[in-house]
């Protein structure tokens, strides 16, 4: 086999590997997208089409349209409580990503530089709880929610998040900051900062990047959440689209064209939160502060 | 500007003491060099000053007030760091008026400042850059622009020059050195490299295992070294340092030398030379060491030669191109009165 015929090869069972993966994530979107599009009867006919023979908006038309005709009877407009919902769900999961980042920064940043007793017990105890399978604790949860008048209030969700999703990005947190070069801390402090100051001047402009990913990852963990405010969200004051959607499904219809359009709508604030946080994921930022 | 005072200073980590009261004291405006081995302390000693080390025990006085318990922004000390520590996200002006902005100074006299200091290192042109934009070289120059902004008594720095390739850092070395000049301020520089520490410092304190081997100018260590490690330690190339039996004004290297000595001294001795010291004389000649030349190397200027006589290894250094050859015997004769001896035991100065 000659080298040309074996890079070939190489690259060609590189390509495959690529679209299987690719075929894995992205074909259960694009079938929901084809579904949201397909008319409804197409929809549950025999052949199916990788296109619709007659694409519709007629799904979104009802998501975000008053009244509606469906099987010749007038159906109540779902866009109120999809609106609703959507909002909870935006709300609920940047609410979740403010507080953990907001922790995870200061947080990790004490459990590498400050000095006390306990330290790294306390934080493997930490970072242990991730291990703790969330269903195990609904329960006692409940219960201590129910004590506090926490049930179906924002307060309630985030909390809950931020308990779940900050062991995660504290580690991540306390990686980035033990990367950086302490004598760029001890070098402020000479020159008049104090440990606080040094910590929003110098340190957090600097772990940017990490930030950035541990809001992504926060963000998207709190939005596709469904087990948590399936319990803790019973009514639309702050149920989020992971629980509303399931319930287009009716006793004598399910119609899937609405909860598929649906679905891709649910997609959109997530792929532009992360393109815009992305442009922050700058690499080599740290290019330069030493040597 | 301020004189520093280290008395009986040690440190610990837990039960592990990895110093052991050391005092010296650094006169308003000396350039004291701090060299040792790595892990000789050297380092921990700089930040003990700088405030960035807890002190176990002994006192650091700066200017005649007991800083121990002082934060280290008050210290009135800064510092350029081994790896210079410029802040990647400001540009070399922010860098360099960084401090002066914490203390609340004026735009216009921050701005002034920083320009003068610019100046002064040559860093007029990059002054809006950032520091990745910059060479070795220039990032060094900003740390030190951003130590000098700002005028502190004591200047601290740590190994500031290892980073940097070889020719800039005999340049730096004499740049630095202008720069205390002309600034006239007090500064104490950690280094492992005696070279720099012989060509920079007013004084240099030798340190060895968290202790003080010995403290004195340049010359007198090179000199008057009080013991075998500080003897070995400053120099290049290294002095001989052999082990023999002294008495009756004699001393007994091996089964087959025997040098004479200046000295009276008696017993287990180690013999040391300075390889410049070692005159090239005809074999045989009396008081000479015989040895064959195995390693010969010329670097222009001087040549050296590493002989082997019998089980003894002995370096020389001449600078008058002897016609020398690998394989060669040679005659080797300690220049009169330039020889040491320490006690083999204690590894202290004996004469």
């Amino acid at each position: 086999m000659t080298r040309t015929t074996k890079r070939f090869l190489n690259n060609a069972a590189l390509s495959l590997g690529a679209a299987v993966l690719l075929l894995w994530s992205l074909g259960p979107i694009y079938w929901s997208l084809v579904a949201s599009l397909t008319p409804p009867n197409a929809l549950i006919s025999d052949n199916l089409h990788l296109w619709p023979l007659a694409p519709t908006w007629a799904h979104y038309a009802k998501l975000f349209g008053a009244t509606s005709t469906s099987q010749g009877n007038e159906v109540q407009s779902v866009w109120p409580q999809f609106s609703k919902a959507l909002a909870n769900s935006i709300i609920t999961a940047l609410a979740a990503t403010l507080v953990t980042v907001a922790i995870a920064a200061v947080g990790a940043w004490a459990f590498v530089r400050l000095k006390f007793p306990g330290r790294d017990a306390l934080f493997i105890a930490v970072v242990a709880t991730l291990a703790v399978p969330g269903f195990t604790v609904l329960i006692p949860l409940y219960r201590l929610m129910i004590a506090a008048g926490l049930i179906d209030t924002y307060t309630g969700v985030t909390l809950i998040y931020v308990s779940a999703f900050l062991p995660l990005a504290l580690w991540l947190m306390r990686s980035v900051y033990q990367a950086m070069p302490l004598s760029l801390e001890e070098a402020a402090w000479i020159d008049g900062a104090s440990k606080f100051y040094t910590l929003l001047r110098i340190v957090l402009p600097l772990a940017g990047p990490g930030l950035v990913a541990c809001a992504i990852l926060t963000f998207l963990s709190a939005w596709g959440q469904f087990m948590i405010p399936l319990v803790f969200s019973p009514s639309l004051a702050t149920k989020p689209l992971t629980v509303l959607i399931p319930e287009f499904v009716t006793r004598n219809y399910v119609d899937y064209g609405l909860m598929n359009a649906a679905g891709i709508v649910a997609i959109l604030p997530p792929i532009l939160l992360v393109l815009f946080l992305n442009r922050f994921l700058v690499q080599g930022l740290m290019a330069g502060a030493s040597k | 500007m301020a004189q520093v005072s280290i008395r009986d200073l040690e440190k610990a980590y837990g039960v592990t003491k990895v110093m052991h009261g050391v005092s010296f004291d650094v006169a308003d405006g000396e350039f004291v060099a701090l060299v040792g081995p790595s892990g000789c302390g050297k380092s921990t000693l700089l930040r003990m000053i700088a405030g960035l080390e807890d002190i176990s025990s002994g006192t650091v006085s700066i200017a005649g007030r007991v800083v121990n318990e002082v934060e280290p922004k008050e210290r009135d000390i800064a510092m350029v760091f081994q790896n210079y520590a410029l802040y990647p996200h400001m540009t070399v002006r922010e860098n360099m008026g960084f401090s002066l902005k914490l203390r609340g100074g004026a735009k216009a006299d921050i701005a002034k400042s920083v320009g003068v200091a610019a100046e002064v290192l040559g860093l007029t042109p990059y002054l809006e850059r950032m520091p990745k934009q910059l060479s070795g070289g220039q990032r060094q120059r900003v740390a030190m622009g951003r130590a000098i902004v700002r005028q502190p008594a004591v200047f601290l720095f740590d190994e500031p020059l290892s980073n940097l390739d070889a020719a800039l850092r005999v340049q730096m070395r004499a740049e630095i050195r202008a720069l205390h000049e002309r600034l006239g301020s007090t500064s104490i520089f950690v280094t492992h490299d005696q070279v720099e520490a012989m060509t920079m410092a007013d004084r240099i304190v030798v340190m060895r295992a968290g202790r003080l081997e010995q403290a004195g100018a340049p010359l007198d260590l090179y000199d008057h070294p009080e013991n075998a490690f500080v003897a070995g330690f400053i120099g290049s190339p290294a002095m001989n340092l052999l082990l023999g039996q002294a008495g009756g004004g004699q001393v007994k290297l091996s089964d087959a030398l025997t040098l004479p000595l200046e000295s009276a001294a008696s017993g287990a001795v180690l013999y040391g030379i300075r390889p410049e010291h070692l005159e090239l004389v005809p074999i045989g000649t009396s008081g000479s060491i015989t040895a064959t030349a195995n390693v010969v190397e010329s670097t222009g200027t001087a040549m050296f030669v590493g002989c082997n006589s019998g089980e003894l290894t002995v370096h020389a250094l001449f600078s008058d191109r002897p016609q020398i050859k690998r394989g060669d015997a040679i005659g080797l004769r300690p220049k009169p009165g330039l020889s040491h001896l320490f006690s083999a035991e204690t590894q202290q100065r004996i004469g």
